[in-house]
C-alpha cells in the first residue's frame, strides 16, 4: 500500500512539471531588413618629388617623373582626372614647363590605384635669376591642383 | 500618380543624376624649380680653358671649350689689350680706327654653347678704355 502511495505522488510530481517545459519551447519570429545608403566617393592623394633642377641654357630637356593615387568606391565610374594647367611659366624664375598626366584608371576598384605625373622643362630656356642659383619658392603660381570627377 | 506627378519625380531624379556626375575631390601639390644661372663649375673646370698668354697686348682672347673654340676677341691691328687677373682682359680703343678696333666671334664652330651676338660699339672720336670678363 505505502508503495503505492509513493507511486502516486511521483507521477503526480512529472505530470506538473512536463507542462510547463513544453510551453518555453514554442517560438515566435519577425524580419526586418538592413538598409544600406551608401555614397559612392573618391580620395586622391598630392604627388611628391614634382621638382625640376635647370641650368640656363641646358641642351637637354629636364624632366621629372612622380605619380599619385586615387582610391574610389568599387564599380564608381571615373569621369576624369585633370590638372588646373598643363602648360605653365612659373612667375619667379620665367622657366616654362608642361605637365602630363597618364594611367588614369576609367573606374574604381576600392583600392588605391597609381596614376602617373610626368613634367618637361624644354631645352634653351635662360630663365630669371639674381644669383647663380634660385628657386622658386615664393613664386605665386608654383601650386597645381588635381581634380577626379566621378 | 498623375502625368505632373511623374514629371516632377523625373526631374528630380534628373537632377539627382547631375549631382552625382558633378562630384569632385582635389588635391595640391607644388611644382618646385632650382634654376641655376651658370654651368656647374665643376663641369666646365675641366673643359674650358682661358688664353692665358695670348691676351696680351695686340692678341687674341680665346676660350676654348672641350676642344673647341667657343668664344674669340680680337682686337684691332695696333689696339693693346691686357690681360688683367683672372679672366678680365683690358683693351684700349681709339675712336681713330674704323670701322670697329674690337670684334668678338661667339660659339666659332657652332657646335658648343649658346651662340650669340657681342657687339662692341666705338664712340666716334673718344678714345677710351674697355674692361671685359669672360665667363664661361
Amino acid at each position: 500500500m505505502k508503495r503505492l502511495a509513493s507511486f502516486a505522488v511521483a507521477t503526480a510530481l512529472l505530470g506538473s512539471l512536463s507542462a510547463p517545459l513544453a510551453v518555453q519551447a514554442a517560438t515566435a519570429s519577425a524580419q526586418f531588413d538592413v538598409t544600406i545608403n551608401l555614397t559612392s566617393a573618391c580620395e586622391i592623394t598630392a604627388p611628391t618629388g614634382a621638382t625640376f633642377n635647370y641650368t640656363s641654357l641646358q641642351t637637354t630637356d629636364a624632366t621629372f617623373a612622380s605619380n599619385f593615387t586615387v582610391r574610389c568606391t568599387n564599380g564608381l565610374p571615373i569621369s576624369s582626372i585633370a590638372l588646373d594647367l598643363n602648360q605653365v611659366t612659373d612667375a619667379a624664375t620665367g622657366l616654362a614647363y608642361t605637365l602630363a598626366l597618364s594611367n588614369a584608371p576609367s573606374t574604381g576598384n576600392g583600392l588605391a590605384q597609381t596614376v602617373n605625373l610626368t613634367g618637361t622643362m624644354a631645352a634653351g630656356q635662360v630663365g630669371t635669376c639674381s644669383g647663380s642659383t634660385c628657386t622658386n619658392t615664393n613664386s605665386n603660381n608654383k601650386q597645381r591642383t588635381l581634380t577626379i570627377t566621378y | 500618380m498623375t502625368a505632373r506627378a511623374r514629371v516632377c519625380v523625373g526631374l528630380l531624379g534628373y537632377a539627382f543624376a547631375l549631382a552625382q556626375a558633378a562630384a569632385a575631390s582635389q588635391a595640391r601639390f607644388d611644382v618646385d624649380i632650382v634654376l641655376s644661372a651658370y654651368a656647374p663649375a665643376a663641369q666646365n673646370a675641366g673643359s674650358c680653358t682661358s688664353g692665358a698668354t695670348s691676351g696680351f697686348a695686340d692678341a687674341t682672347v680665346s676660350v676654348v671649350c672641350s676642344g673647341n673654340e667657343f668664344v674669340s676677341i680680337v682686337p684691332g691691328p695696333g689696339t693693346p689689350a691686357q690681360k688683367l687677373l683672372g679672366r678680365t682682359h683690358r683693351f684700349q680703343l681709339s675712336g681713330r680706327q674704323e670701322p670697329h678696333p674690337l670684334t668678338a666671334h661667339l660659339g666659332a664652330n657652332g657646335s658648343v654653347g649658346q651662340a650669340t651676338a657681342l657687339r662692341v660699339i666705338n664712340i666716334q672720336g673718344t678714345d677710351t678704355t674697355l674692361q671685359m670678363r669672360v665667363d664661361f
